[in-house]
């Protein structure tokens, strides 16, 4: 027998409803949700493949406890034994710092909300963070400072109401294709495209207007197009009186970036320059869109900043069709957020530095809380190499494999005395792990996930979990009770939701029942807005001061590596429309990997012609950090100079090479730029794996005789 | 043929499902509808509305994943499902001409005919045109076509729209499509219909065909299709839409390419390993061979690159337009009528709906009878996608 469970797609952030096919307790497919607010019935191939990525194929069925030669399966309560009786040493002897959460942008808002109260209720550390580190912190970061809030400010279905859509550092079709597919039709239904990307993407062919940048150049080319607006008295003069602050001293700023030097530095021309400025600030209604082509960068917050400075200057904003869209990438990377899964903030964004804010989550919990700041994922792998670190939990990412510099994250995790890994597969990071815990998946539990328009949504429990995997907040439940803390100890995910928003205004007027009539709701949701807020700022902007949006200039700055003689070429990094992160759902699913391309190094064909190398060729490539082999994929959508590499793939992965230069700000590592070198490997030859590279020794591969590793 | 009146098409359904497991469309209060099995207790009320439930019954005769055989190591056993009788009850005039073109390819398969074996189809004709169909430019609908189900309910036109004179249309008939029809009939009381009931479907079927309005773009279209008229502009620009999601595919109820892999025990004996064997490695077979394994076949895409690569690397559909070209090669050239005795597409409109890159059926039989795109600026600037 054959049943639907209507639910929310687990992959990109665009949170398309998808209803699980279900029989004899097996999802055996899924199709698209017809009338979801989101996606109107359709699904991206991600999507289509969900119940490959969540078969009970290699998942985990029991906990699993490391020994000198491998995994022994465990029962909860000895493994839990083990993490509770480590902990509560590392505790006593280094302190609450020297323990820590990495929870997850892939794990439920009653996960997170659970993750961060037990590292701040029960270890008392404020050391939890998430992924979100190495997406859209600037995001945050940035437009916090400039607007007052760092999430989407429109609606996706806003695309439908825009005049002209810009879509600046992202990939839509490849990424949040349902959003992608939104965009194509606008652009049928005569709205106008302006792409600013390095890269011909999909949506640059069909533009009326791309702006091909050359990389690292986001911050000149947005003081240019606003110099020129300002020039022009383009800018909307009354939306920036009534609505803005520091106008003049951004007007000045930017005077410095005239149109031909800005040309110069970004290599678009001036003609596109200013018809790009014009179409934007004329439009009735411009909905912007950026992505990781904004933030994965030493100057991340500033890019954002300049873009934000761009969207208020026209005063596209606080109106339908409008808007400044950062994108983001998980299914719940804005709930993680919400939830306070960072180690600045508690659940609504409410600053762990705030006294009232401590005294209030104290009281309402009935215990202590952390009192010192906390560590961001790279500063708690920092501190593990100076051995300053000891115990982990890391739920439900792969930060061997997703993080930058690889080496640098699998010798920290391995120098922490005792590594916990959550997980629904033995993933790169739970092979380093001292404990593995079995995790039920999407399917397999109740709760809610945040899509990146603010949208809350349920999703439902079509499946058990395969043998004795529990869902995460369950599992931190189990595991403060073995602390001696009734704290996380709920009935169900609706009675943790409550408690949640109970704490968290803008979650305040939300229950299950609302989100399930509404087919999710939009936060703020609160008294003054019971049925949530589609369109953010609509009167002016409630969390600055006057509430007036703030202008702040910013200077380009150039990439923390630049290409030179001995690494000539700028890599920077994409996502495949087939694969999702580090591809250990995608790549369960045969469509998929039969999907991906022979050679994942994208070039310039004249670059090829320069290296005598022919498409598919093979090739080493090797930065400062690193060093991969892979096969050339020669194609006229990469510029010269410039190569990309998708991260999904463990056995050429990106992240051996990218650079963790970070951002003052945030951290956030530049991950869109670095330089490498490529070199012709001997033809026939097949390119080594990872593994198989790092299980040659140096002296092996010297007498192989083409690889210096 | 012979026809009845009917009180209700619950009157019918009830009767049905003391005998057979009982299919219907499910909707929840969103209008998002599903068939399933209906139990018991839950029956819902029988949707008259024009709703085409966003999946076909294909799901139900050709399952999206099962498995083909075991091999234990010694012998291969076969993992034919069991039959079962059963009423796929008020499927759509489109969906049941795309259960006929189904029985026709998979004629020889023991998976779907165990399946279809036993199934009686109860057909509802539609009254109203769906948001996405077409069937009447590709003579699959509004009304049953013949000898597709074997009963066919005509419910009654909408009260509001009845004149004094056409009150016969307000009344649930029902037709005796099939032998099996008929036999399935026995015992329950019906009272033959009226005489003419004939000329009343039929007049209901035109006013629903003309509710349809201008679909002279499918005929143009399709005659284009056949004489090679397209200008390869259209189909790369259709290339760079298609976002290769496979919506199209799975929706399709006609479409029915599949792929296998073999999947072996895992490490801990606890489930299916995955064991990618699509892309038939040595080191997989091998493996394969020396231990036990399922061979499991799931629903595959023509849109996906990897669907035509051949072993050597060579791929005949490389560029996306191409292999947007051939679905619809597929689903409208007179070539594949002598096989099967009509198009591929039964005008269903689902591929219109599920596609992200506005490339569904009706957006590119539109575009190519306009042939809007070798006008359209955008498509000069699309060189690169037919690059390799």
């Amino acid at each position: 027998m054959t049943r639907v469970f209507n639910s929310i797609c687990p992959f990109c952030g665009v949170g398309c409803g998808i209803g699980l096919r279900v029989t004899d307790n097996h999802v055996v497919g899924v199709e698209p949700i017809a009338h979801h607010p989101v996606s109107n019935g359709q699904l991206c191939t991600k999507g289509w493949n969900t119940e490959f990525g969540i078969d009970s194929g290699n998942r985990l069925t029991q906990p699993l406890i490391r020994e000198r030669h491998g995994f022994r399966p465990a029962s909860w309560d000895e493994a839990l034994d083990l993490i509770v009786d480590q902990f509560k040493v590392f505790l006593e002897d280094n302190g609450p710092e020297s323990v820590g959460i990495i929870s997850s942008a892939r794990a439920s808002n009653e996960d997170n909300y659970a993750a961060q109260k037990f590292a701040r209720a029960v270890l008392k550390t404020n050391n939890v963070d998430h992924c979100a580190r190495i997406c859209h912190s600037p995001s945050v970061a940035g437009l916090k400072q400039t607007l007052g809030s760092g999430a989407m400010t429109n609606r996706i279905e806003d695309i439908e109401l825009a005049d002209v859509i810009m879509v600046f550092g992202c990939d839509p079709t490849e990424n949040h294709t349902i959003m992608g597919g939104r965009i194509i039709r606008a652009k049928l239904n005569g709205k106008k495209l302006i792409v600013v990307d390095p890269r011909k993407t999909r949506l640059a062919k069909l533009a009326d207007i791309h702006l091909q940048l050359k990389v690292g150049t986001n911050i000149a080319l947005l003081n240019g197009l606003i110099h020129i607006i300002f020039q022009q008295g383009w800018e909307n003069k009354t939306f920036l009186q009534q609505h803005c602050t520091n106008v003049d001293s951004l007007k000045k700023h930017v005077a410095d970036y005239s149109a031909e030097k800005v040309s110069q530095i970004t290599g678009v021309s001036v003609e596109l320059l200013s018809e790009a400025a014009k179409i934007y600030a004329q439009a009735q209604a411009a909905w912007l869109a950026y992505g990781m082509g904004i933030t994965q960068f030493v100057s991340g917050t500033n890019n954002v900043m300049a873009v934000s400075n761009l969207v208020l200057v026209c005063g596209q904003i606080g109106r339908p069709g409008t808007g400044i869209n950062p994108l983001r990438g998980q299914n719940n990377v804005q709930g993680a957020c919400d939830m306070g899964a960072l180690p600045n903030v508690y659940p609504g964004y409410q600053a762990v530095a705030e006294t009232s804010v401590r005294e209030k989550f104290a009281k309402a919990w009935h215990t202590r809380v952390a009192e010192k700041p906390g560590l961001t994922s790279m500063g708690m792998t920092k501190a593990a190499l100076a051995e300053q670190f000891r115990g982990m939990i890391i739920i439900g990412e792969d930060p061997v494999v997703t993080d930058p510099d690889q080496n640098h994250v699998a010798s920290a995790l391995q120098a922490m005395d005792l590594l916990v890994v959550v997980e629904l597969t033995l993933s790169e990071t739970a092979k380093l792990a001292d404990v593995v815990l079995p995790a039920a998946s999407f399917a397999e539990k109740e709760g809610t996930f945040t899509n990146c328009e603010r949208r809350v949504q349920r999703v439902h429990k079509a499946v058990d979990p395969p043998g004795e995997a529990l869902a995460d907040w369950q599992i931190l439940n189990r595991l403060a009770k073995k602390f001696g803390s009734a704290c996380l100890d709920w009935p169900d995910t609706e009675t943790l939701f409550n408690e949640m928003a109970s704490l968290t205004p803008s979650y305040s007027g939300m229950t299950y029942a609302l989100l399930e009539k509404h087919q999710g709701l939009q936060w703020p949701c609160n008294e003054s807005a019971p049925l949530g807020t589609p369109i953010l700022h609509q009167q002016g902007f409630e969390a600055m001061p006057d509430r007036k949006a703030c202008l702040i200039p910013v200077n380009q700055a150039e990439t923390a590596e630049i290409p030179d003689q001995e690494y000539p070429f700028y890599l920077t990094t994409n996502r495949l429309h087939f694969h999702y992160g580090c591809g250990s759902m995608t790549r369960k699913s045969p469509l998929l990997e039969r999907e991906t391309p022979d050679g994942i190094l994208f070039m310039n064909p004249e670059d090829g012609e320069k290296l005598a190398l022919r498409n598919h060729a093979p090739v080493s490539v090797s930065s400062r950090r690193g060093y991969i082999e892979t096969r050339v994929l020669l194609t006229s959508d990469m510029p010269p100079g410039l190569v990309t590499m998708p991260y999904h793939f463990k056995e050429a992965p990106s992240n051996q090479l990218t650079n963790d230069a970070q951002d003052p700000v945030t951290k956030m590592p530049e991950l869109k730029a670095c330089a490498v070198r490529i070199e012709k490997l001997p033809e026939g030859i097949q390119p080594r794996s990872l593994e198989d590279i790092k299980s040659q020794s140096d002296k092996q591969a010297a007498e192989v005789g083409y690889a210096s590793v | 043929m012979q026809a009845f009146k009917l009180q209700s098409a619950e009157q019918l359904r009830d009767f049905l499902a003391t005998d057979y497991k009982l299919y219907q469309v499910v909707a929840d209060e969103n209008n998002n509808a599903h068939w399933e099995e209906a139990n018991e207790e839950t029956k819902p009320e029988v949707i008259t509305e024009p709703l085409l439930p966003q999946t076909s019954t294909k799901s139900l005769l050709f399952s999206e994943r099962e498995s083909l055989f075991n091999f234990d190591g010694e012998k291969f056993v076969a993992t034919i499902p069991a039959g079962e009788k059963k009423v796929f009850f008020g499927v759509r005039a489109c969906d049941l001409v795309a259960i006929g073109y189904q029985d026709k390819f998979f004629k020889a398969d023991p998976y779907y005919q165990a399946r279809r074996r036993d199934t009686l189809l109860v057909g509802m004709d539609c009254i109203k045109p769906c948001a996405n169909g077409f069937c009447s430019a590709v003579d699959a609908g509004p009304a049953v076509r013949e000898n597709t189900a074997d009963l066919i309910l005509v419910p009654p036109v909408e009260p509001a729209i009845i004149s004094a004179a056409d009150k016969e249309k307000n009344q649930w008939f029902l037709v005796v499509g099939s032998e099996q029809g008929l036999e399935a009939l026995n015992g329950l009381a019906l009272e033959k219909a009226d005489d003419n009931w004939q000329q009343v479907r039929q007049a209901i079927e035109a006013e629903t065909i003309a509710a349809f309005g201008d679909q002279g773009v499918f005929a143009d279209g399709i005659a284009k299709i056949n004489q090679n008229k397209v200008e390869p502009e259209v189909w790369q620009a259709a290339g760079i839409q298609c976002l290769t999601c496979s919506g199209c595919s799975n929706v399709c109820p006609t479409c029915s390419c599949y792929a296998t892999r073999d999947v072996g025990s895992d490490i801990n004996g606890s489930g299916m390993a995955a064991e990618r064997t699509a892309s038939v490695t040595v080191k997989a077979i091998k493996s394969a061979a020396q231990s036990e394994f399922t061979r499991e076949r799931f629903w595959d895409s023509c849109l996906y690159e990897g669907f035509q690569k051949e072993a050597s690397g060579n791929n005949p559909a490389e560029a996306a337009g191409q292999r947007v070209a051939r679905f619809w090669y597929h689903k409208f050239s007179e070539d594949f009528v002598k096989d099967f005795g009509r198009y591929g597409c039964v005008g269903c409109g689902r591929c219109d709906q599920v596609c992200p890159g506005v490339i569904g059926a009706k957006s590119i039989m539109t575009t190519i009878a306009n042939d809007s795109h070798a006008k359209n600026e955008s498509a000069k600037r699309i060189e690169s996608v037919f690059e390799p």
